[in-house]
């Protein structure tokens, strides 16, 4: 079930995984939010798309991810 | 006397050091077609100080130094460090031994000219005018006035004259000297430089693959999760939109000129606890549910664009 982002009220919650790492994460895909470690979905405890991945060392972009099926 | 004069150049002569570099004025010509030499900064001689109009750049006042000091050796480049260096050769003549040192000095450079250059009605006159300053006051100034005379005349074959001579004046053989010194840009005034600024909002460059900047500093670098970029992907937000997306309410052709506007509003505030975001009040309905305002996402420490849409505020 999709879920709307609680940070932008504008996009939706995908399921995703980060292809260097294999770990899960969900991500809005209008606002780049992100929430990773099995946090809840909120708005407290999203972070951006591009920080969370520079600092795994990667690219930072939607390529890094594999989106699960919707 | 040279304390006298250097102490009283600023005041008494208008002397305005802040415009020693041009100051206000335009450059509107780099070569003075009456005496035929070139203007060396470009800027008009008293053009610096649009109240006062004299002296604007202290040429006149170094005249008269140099004038004081060195006498017929000073090298003015233009006509009015040429009269302040009159001023100030009589201003030497007037003074006790000074005077008398720069007579010797002066007609020993007269007898050097004669022998350098031949005896001629240019340096004949110079010789004279040497011999008469040694009259105190009156004979300075007749020799102020017939050696630069004797100078413009004598100026007239190019190259007649040469250090040696004594001479200032350099021929001007390079042609680029003639040209009009480079323009200064034009300050804007504020009201119009905010409405090219209006004018010119939501303009595009290209900065690289899938990124562009725009006029106003926001850049739209990347590709969103469906392989948009993300101009295409701000885009979504207008008419008619997608289902669940808030849309602006107007053309698709004004949307990054919005978002400039938004993005350099003063108005722009931080979204509380949401790092890179903000939400620009517009003053005006920006939206079709109403929305006035814009809110703009954007990557954490960049100008680069996540995602930018209308809300409602506060």
């Amino acid at each position: 079930m999709k879920t709307r982002c609680p940070r932008c009220n504008q996009g939706w919650v995908f399921s995703a995984r980060i292809r260097a790492t294999n770990e899960p994460v969900f991500v809005c895909e209008e606002c780049e939010a992100t929430w990773i470690g099995g946090k809840p979905i909120a708005f407290e405890t999203f972070v951006d798309m591009s920080t969370l991945l520079k600092a795994k060392g990667l690219p930072g972009k939607w390529s890094d991810l594999q989106v699960d099926e919707e | 006397m040279l304390v006298l004069f250097v102490a009283l150049a600023p005041q008494s002569w208008g002397y305005a050091p802040e415009c020693r570099f041009g100051g206000i004025v335009s450059p509107e010509s780099y070569f003075d077609p009456v005496w035929n030499f070139a203007n060396a900064s470009g800027y008009s001689f008293c053009g610096g100080d649009p109240i006062n109009r004299f002296d604007a750049d202290g040429r006149l006042a170094k005249g008269v130094v140099g004038g004081y000091v060195e006498g017929d050796f000073y090298q003015p480049q233009d006509v009015a460090q040429m009269a302040g260096q009159f001023v100030g050769q009589l201003g030497a003549g007037l003074t006790p031994y000074w005077g008398q040192a720069a007579d010797v000095r002066d007609t020993t450079a007269a007898v050097n000219a004669i022998r350098n250059e031949g005896l001629g009605w240019g340096t004949g006159l110079g010789m004279a005018a040497a011999v008469a300053a040694w009259v105190p006051g009156v004979g300075d100034a007749v020799k102020g006035i017939v050696k630069p005379v004797v100078r413009l005349i004598d100026d007239v074959p190019a190259g007649s004259f040469t250090p040696s001579s004594g001479s200032s004046f350099q021929p001007i053989t390079d042609p680029s000297r003639l040209l009009p010194a480079p323009q200064q840009p034009l300050a804007l005034l504020p009201e119009y430089a905010e409405s090219l600024a209006a004018k010119r909002a939501g303009t595009l460059t290209k900065i690289g693959e899938d990124a562009w900047q725009s006029s106003g500093g926001l850049k739209y670098v990347g590709l969103d999760k469906n392989g948009l970029n993300r101009i295409e992907h701000v885009l979504q937000h207008v008419a008619p939109g997608v289902p669940g997306k808030s849309v602006f309410n107007v053309p698709r052709n004004q949307i990054l000129g919005l978002l400039d506007e938004a993005y350099a509003s003063a108005a722009r505030v931080p979204v509380p606890g949401v790092p890179a975001a903000f939400i620009t009040p517009m003053g005006r309905t920006v939206g079709t549910a109403g929305e006035n305002a814009v809110r703009l996402i954007l990557r954490p420490g960049t100008s680069e664009v996540i995602s930018a849409y209308p809300v409602k505020f506060p």
